[in-house]
């Protein structure tokens, strides 16, 4: 898929939110929608411009920046030259543009559904243990013995800090009641 | 007066006040540097400990926590790019950079003492300037917090790299997850899908969390390699260069430190506001503005001195009116109250003395942040190049259970785990993250005080209120003005081809 056609799936999930938003305003009274229904609109509108704009011939963005403007484009020249211009931050490379690393992103997601699967059936503790150990056997960083040693490691410490320092009310994940005794 | 301040150092000279402000400054630098944990939470967590011990002893531990946090939140986001909280936020523009550039320990070095020396300017702020602000306080209402506000989102322009309707997407993106909840004003649940979750509202730390903390992990993983492309602990520069940085730009730190005591003054606003408008104000300001979102070690200088001055700022009005200045001080306020300290005109007459033992907490407290904090930064600064194998999954178990932690409820590890997918693709995108979050710290603010304008002075208070006009037409003025320049700039660059 190419760059610009991903850009417009965004953009067209964008717009359906925004209308789906819009829409959910017209449900509320007159003072809870003051200030949502313009937004949604302003954002509706910025969105449609946005659209147009990165599927023009020349693939050129609408660019503006406050600095450029302040510093009569000096700014804007040097920010725009440069992917590490973290301005916001956003400006790091694009990862995720190649098939391979298509394929990373989709590991990523799959990382973080896995821990928070974990961290729902087992408890935030449990689940820090195993994807911290599982991770590192997966990543073959450290040998099977030494990466559970290092996640028990790192788990007492989280355990210390948030459960016992900061008396933190934990969570024992859906599973809890099977481990129960009785 | 003099008498009030040897009166308020001597009580901070027992044992216990000693150690609780040890304790208090040690826990507050750990509490701020993780992430999602900021001041609001090591206040609240230190509530049930404020009973039964000397006042004094009770508001060392207190203040010197709160001042140490907001350095533990400049740390994770110059070297993580994880915002500690909110408004650390700006310290990720230039600090991050700074350390992806090898400069890690210098950033550090300039951030804490940048940080110690706006603390010491809001420190005597809060000394001698009560009389002289009040005036100007009680002259701004709601109708100018909702200008102060709106010129918030106007800087975004700042942030919006590359495009900036994406930009402006984004912010109104920020601003309308900020209104899932409970409507402020009249009550009403919104977007809240039946789900008695959301009736709370998306907690604003928790998106922070996902949105650059889980959502840079993801980018780590991505793109392999360590966070930091160099060779594990090689530093360019040293904790000592930052502090001379520091001093270098003296006229910055005392520019951003006079911002961060007037946002502190002001209700409402918060030093998130205050974090966002320094670095704005330094980068128009600089002779080198180019240097900016680059590494640039005013980006991380301003920041810090606002922050800093801003809990003396802060202070005033929580002392003096009762009016806490952002959340961190009205749960101080509510500390005050439960330790027999009720704040109004009494605060400046007959209690004198405490007043000035608080000004001397917080000069002691900056004092011993930054002490700690530059013995550590040099050790801190290697934190970055550790092999993303290892820090992939801890810092993603330190986030997840900082989401946790936040109020207890498992569904804000999920929440932070959707912010991360959301902020990895909208770092993909070019889709401003610092601009959505913008958006989510000034919604309520501008929504609560446009209802209350309305309320209070009619439909027409634009015209009614004659700061609220100026404070308008200054926006507006610094709104068109790029656009103006914009199209200058293109018309003389359509000349000089022409001919």
């Amino acid at each position: 898929m190419s760059r610009r056609t991903q850009e417009n799936v965004i953009a067209g999930l964008l717009v359906a939110l925004f209308a789906v938003y819009l829409l959910m305003t017209l449900n509320l009274g007159p003072n809870a929608r003051l200030v949502p229904v313009p937004i949604a609109l302003l954002g509706l509108g910025f969105l449609l411009v946005q659209i147009v704009n990165q599927n023009r011939s020349d693939g050129r963005e609408f660019q503006l920046d406050l600095l450029a403007s302040l510093t009569a484009g000096v700014a804007s020249n040097d920010r725009d030259g440069d992917g590490d211009g973290d301005g916001e931050v956003s400006g790091d490379s694009n990862p995720g543009d190649t098939p391979a690393a298509f394929s990373r992103e989709l590991q990523a997601a799959g990382f973080l559904a896995a821990f928070i699967g974990l961290i729902l059936l087992l408890g935030p503790i449990a689940a820090v243990f195993l994807f911290t150990s599982g991770y590192f056997i997966v990543t073959r960083h450290f040998a099977p013995l030494k990466a559970v040693t290092v996640a028990g490691l790192c788990t007492l410490a989280l355990y210390l800090l948030f459960a016992v320092g900061l008396r933190l009310q934990m969570y024992h994940g859906v599973l809890a009641p099977f481990f129960e005794p009785g | 007066m003099f008498e009030a301040i040897v009166a308020g150092l001597a009580a901070l000279a027992t044992p216990q006040a000693v150690l609780f402000m040890l304790i208090g400054v040690s826990y507050g630098l750990v509490i701020g540097i993780l992430p999602g944990l900021g001041g609001i939470v090591a206040l609240a967590l230190l509530l049930p400990f404020t009973y039964g011990h000397e006042l004094a002893a009770t508001l060392a531990l207190l203040l010197g926590a709160h001042i140490a946090t907001i350095w533990g939140g400049s740390v994770t986001s110059i070297l993580f790019k994880v915002p500690g909280a909110a408004k650390s936020l700006a310290l990720v523009f230039d600090g991050h950079p700074m350390t992806r550039q090898g400069h890690a320990a210098r950033a550090l070095g300039a951030s804490a003492m940048a940080a110690l020396l706006g603390g010491l300017m809001g420190a005597v702020f809060l000394a001698f300037t009560i009389p002289i602000v009040r005036p100007v306080m009680l002259a701004l209402g709601p109708s100018e917090y909702l200008m102060m506000a709106l010129w918030g989102l106007t800087i975004i322009a700042t942030f919006s790299e590359g495009s900036l309707l994406k930009g402006l997407v984004a912010t109104c993106l920020g601003i309308m997850v900020a209104f899932v909840g409970m409507d402020p004003v009249s009550g009403t649940p919104r977007f809240w899908f039946g789900n008695v979750y959301l009736l709370d509202g998306i907690s604003f730390p928790v998106a922070m969390i996902g949105l650059f903390a889980v959502a840079e992990m993801m980018t780590l993983y991505v793109k392999g390699g360590a966070m930091v492309d160099r060779v594990s602990g090689e530093q360019r520069s040293t904790v000592l260069d930052g502090v001379k940085d520091t001093f270098r730009h003296w006229g910055l730190v005392l520019r951003s430190s006079l911002l961060g005591l007037w946002v502190g003054v002001l209700p409402g606003v918060g030093a998130s506001v205050g974090g966002i408008a320094a670095y704005a104000q330094a980068a128009q300001t600089s002779r080198t503005p180019e240097r900016f979102g680059k590494g640039a070690v005013e980006g991380v200088i301003a920041p810090d001195a606002t922050l800093g001055a801003n809990e003396g700022g802060g202070l005033m009005p929580t002392l003096a009116f009762g009016i806490p200045g952002g959340e961190s001080m009205a749960i101080l306020l509510v500390a005050f109250l439960a330790m027999g300290i009720v704040p109004g005109p009494r605060m400046l007459t007959s209690e004198l003395d405490l007043v000035f033992s608080m000004v001397w907490i917080v000069v002691i407290a900056n004092l011993l942040t930054a002490l700690i904090g530059l013995a550590i930064s040099s050790r801190l600064a290697r934190l970055p190049a550790l092999n993303p194998n290892v820090m992939i999954p801890l810092v993603l178990s330190v986030c997840l259970l900082g989401a946790f932690a936040t109020r207890g409820l498992i569904e804000d590890v999920v929440v932070a785990a959707a912010f991360g997918v959301i902020g990895y693709l909208m770092n993909k995108y070019r889709y401003s993250r610092a601009n959505f979050v913008i958006g989510m710290v000034l919604a309520e603010m501008i929504e609560r005080n446009l209802h209350i304008s309305l309320g209070l002075y009619g439909e027409f208070f634009l015209f009614t209120r004659p700061i609220t006009a100026a404070m308008l037409a200054f926006i507006v003025v610094t709104t068109v003005l790029p656009f103006v320049r914009r199209y200058r700039r293109s018309r003389a660059a359509a000349a000089g081809d022409g001919t």
